[in-house]
């Protein structure tokens, strides 16, 4: 222990004597907060201004007049955690108009919405349930039932419109394609089987809901796809499967997410080129010396190359975790601000504070994330040896290959994200975007637990190859 | 001090198809200065570089203290080595050169500052390495060496790059080093360099031992029975002495070597011929003669200077 305590100390006299130490950190600082303030304020959003909503499904419906109920037994077909089946009332059929609706999904329980603003939850088990909605004036009650016997409220809302048109209907979010930063949404079709619908009888109608191409209704910027046709069968007066695609809902409700809600990870994207400073600091921790022949000093000094190497990387990982560590507070503090400015805000983005775990974790990560960079690169400069050959291929790697696979193709994009050790950048999520996403290509820890194995992989390969060849 | 040699067993190392070290095997002794000597490309960095554990050999065993180098946790308290003056972060400052590698070993600090004293190079201390001369690199390595204040020192042409002061000195150093029981090796390709400075000398030629004795043994064999004669008459001396049966080689415009005669019968032999004489006396031969004369068949490549 002493003689690996000794190593560590060796080390950090090392690299706190040379320059490029400090160069290659400021590199890195100087990088990540360069690109992260050019995009904190480059970027804008008017999500909270201009009421971004969806209002896109299959509606089965037929006029109503004056206060009434619309009760059925929802059957949903999964096809995601945030497909919506259920009941709505509305203002006529066009896209934008007055609504409410007490809804079914697969994975957050039963919801009841008015108007793409107000939304009401309350937790059931998956699985066929009962539904109800009641209507005095504009203020509508949703009720869920497992058995049509009990009946649960979910709650009240408020509507602004004259309600004409009530019935069933059906909506499947599409799934969202991340090209580098432009999303592409496709969509899915979903469908349900509604049972004793009541009123029963003839004079349902179909129509599908579709924003108008313009766009006039809803706001840019919400997940939305060219709709399926959706459609309608009817087994008997009270039992009809329908069809359809679309989301109902505002941004921030009902899963309707936008892509661009990570702020904290917005505010730290930098770090993806400040890694530049990271590769520096950790390959030139070891190519120097092969290029110099301290290597040979070094270990006459110390014979167990295996404990250098150890203590290298760990001086590597501590330096560049401490001062990534405050890069990334610093770069979380000052863009939170810019990014306000620039409409990031709340009701739509969230602006969790620095102590909140998945910020911690985010802040954390990144500064895990460049050391873990730096480790690596180390590795990859002991198994080269060559100053220019270790950094051409890491910056191949790790920063001309992302780029150009993110301006390629999504499937390019995917790859990177996916299978190298930039999918240790999962890590900087707070997020989950949904709905369904490969934006989120990686779980936080599974694309983290990419990048820890691509270290130890090449460190392994280092060790072995340096207690192999001579020095 | 503790006494410890340096030992080599058969060592074999072959670069491709090149032998560098060709079962060399030979012993350092404790209390003396020994010359490691031989042409470039005779295999001498190989070896120390096979004795510090840097390169591993095909096969053979290099020992130091009986312990090969790689089982030694802190090297540097028992084995000092200066391989390469230029292995050093021209942007480190000499100061810090010398920290780090006592911090592996555990060697306090102040240790640094005394390093560099001996060395002559306290004013450089918070130099960087890349502003030094060759001279002053060299002080910093053997500055290193001398850190663990090692009972073994192992150092690679330490003389290269020094000035007549700088000579002066590392030779002072070495033999007071040996005089204190210390193991000292040093090598060069030189042997003029090692005259005056190494006890005993192993040379090396196409990574064998050609010889591995003391420097006056060396001499004295090589310079045998010989007779040097100074004449102005050459031709005449070299009738007379082949005429008394000696055998006689003209070494320069007035200098012969005579051999199978001694001084006196060489003076008689000369007197009776009347050839002018201005000096006979037994012949000296200089370590660089006998070196070239021993290395000429085992030169692999010629120095280029």
């Amino acid at each position: 222990m002493t003689a690996f305590y000794r190593a560590v100390v060796a080390e950090w006299t090392k690299l706190r004597t040379v320059r490029s130490t400090g160069l290659a950190l400021l590199a890195m600082i100087g990088l990540t907060m360069l690109l992260s303030l050019l995009a904190a304020t480059l970027s804008t959003s008017t999500a909270n201004d201009a009421r971004l909503s969806v209002d896109q499904f299959h509606f089965v419906h037929r006029p109503v007049t004056g206060d009434a109920t619309v009760t059925a037994r929802v059957s949903q077909s999964d096809t995601g955690e945030w497909a919506k089946a259920g009941l709505m009332v509305k203002e006529g059929t066009a896209s934008g108009s007055s609504y409410a609706a007490i809804m079914l999904t697969p994975g957050h329980g039963v919801r009841l919405q008015a108007d793409a603003r107000t939304e009401v939850s309350r937790p059931s088990a998956a699985g066929p349930r009962w539904l109800r909605l009641r209507w005095t004036g504009q203020s509508v009650t949703g009720y869920e039932s497992p058995d049509g016997v009990t009946w649960n409220t979910v709650g009240t809302v408020a509507v602004a419109g004259r309600l004409s048109e009530a019935g069933l209907f059906v909506a499947s979010p599409p799934r969202l394609h991340l090209l580098g930063e432009i999303p592409r949404y496709e969509a899915v079709p979903g469908s349900a089987t509604f049972q004793d619908v009541a009123p029963d009888g003839p004079g349902w109608r179909d129509t599908p809901v579709v924003e108008p191409p313009s766009g006039a209704a809803v706001g840019e910027g919400v997940p939305s796809a060219p709709p399926l046709a959706g459609g309608s069968r009817w087994s008997g007066t009270a039992m009809v499967t329908v069809t359809g695609s679309g989301d109902i809902g505002g941004a921030g409700m009902g899963g309707i997410n936008l892509t661009d809600l990570d702020r904290v990870r917005a505010g730290l994207s930098g770090v993806q080129f400040g890694l530049i400073g990271a590769i520096a600091l950790g390959a030139l921790a070891v190519t120097a010396e092969f290029r110099t022949g301290t290597i040979r000093t070094t270990f006459a000094a110390r014979p167990g190359r295996g404990t250098v190497l150890a203590a290298k990387s760990l001086v590597v990982a501590v330096v560049v975790f401490v001062s990534g560590l405050a890069l990334a507070v610093a770069a979380f503090l000052i863009t939170r601000p810019l990014q306000h400015a620039n409409g990031y805000h709340a009701p739509i983005y969230p602006s969790p504070a620095l102590t909140s775990p998945p910020v911690l974790r985010a802040v954390a990560g990144a500064a895990l994330f460049l050391s873990l960079i730096a480790v690596f690169s180390l590795a990859v400069g002991t198994i080269v040896r060559r100053t220019a050959g270790a950094v051409v291929i890491l910056l191949t790697g790790l920063v001309i290959v992302p780029v150009v696979a993110a301006g390629t193709s999504g499937s390019a994009a995917e790859v990177v994200g996916r299978f190298t050790p930039l999918a240790g950048l999962s890590i900087l999520q707070t997020v989950e975007l949904t709905p369904l996403s490969n934006a989120v290509v990686t779980g936080v820890w599974a694309g983290f637990a990419v990048l820890c194995g691509y270290t130890a992989a090449a460190l392994g390969a280092a060790f072995w190859i340096l207690n192999r060849r001579d020095a | 001090m503790p006494s410890l040699t340096i030992e080599a067993r058969e060592l074999v190392k072959t670069y491709g198809r090149t032998v560098a070290v060709d079962h060399l095997s030979f012993t350092v002794r404790p209390g003396l200065v020994t010359g490691f000597v031989g042409p470039n490309g005779a295999g001498k960095s190989t070896t120390l570089r096979m004795l510090l554990a840097l390169d591993r050999p095909d096969s053979g065993t290099a020992l130091i203290g009986g312990r090969p180098y790689r089982d030694y946790r802190e090297p540097a308290r028992t084995v000092g080595a200066l391989l390469d003056p230029e292995a050093v972060h021209p942007g480190r400052r000499a100061a810090d050169h010398l920290l780090w590698m006592a911090q592996y070993n555990g060697i306090p600090r102040r240790r640094v500052g005394e390093v560099l004293a001996i060395t002559g190079l306290e004013s450089a201390a918070r130099k960087r390495a890349g502003g030094f001369s060759l001279g002053m690199r060299q002080r910093l390595g053997i500055a290193a060496a001398l850190l663990g204040d090692p009972a073994v020192l192992i150092l690679d042409e330490p003389v290269n790059g020094l000035d007549p002061e700088g000579i002066r000195w590392i030779r002072g150093l070495l033999r007071s080093m040996a005089a204190e029981g210390r193991t000292v090796l040093i090598s060069s390709h030189l042997m003029g360099e090692l005259q005056d400075t190494a006890d005993h000398l192993i040379v090396l030629g196409r990574g064998r031992v050609l010889a591995d004795t003391s420097v006056r043994e060396l001499l004295d064999l090589t310079s045998g029975s010989r007779i040097e004669v100074s004449t102005s008459d050459r031709g005449g001396a070299l009738e007379a002495l082949t005429g008394a049966g000696a055998t006689v080689a003209v070494t320069g415009a007035e200098t012969l070597t005579v051999d199978g005669l001694d001084t006196a019968r060489v003076a008689a032999v000369l007197s009776a011929a009347g050839v002018p004489f201005t000096g006979v006396g037994p012949h000296r031969a200089s370590l660089e003669d006998v070196y070239m004369a021993m290395t000429r068949e085992h030169v692999t490549f010629s120095a280029l200077t």
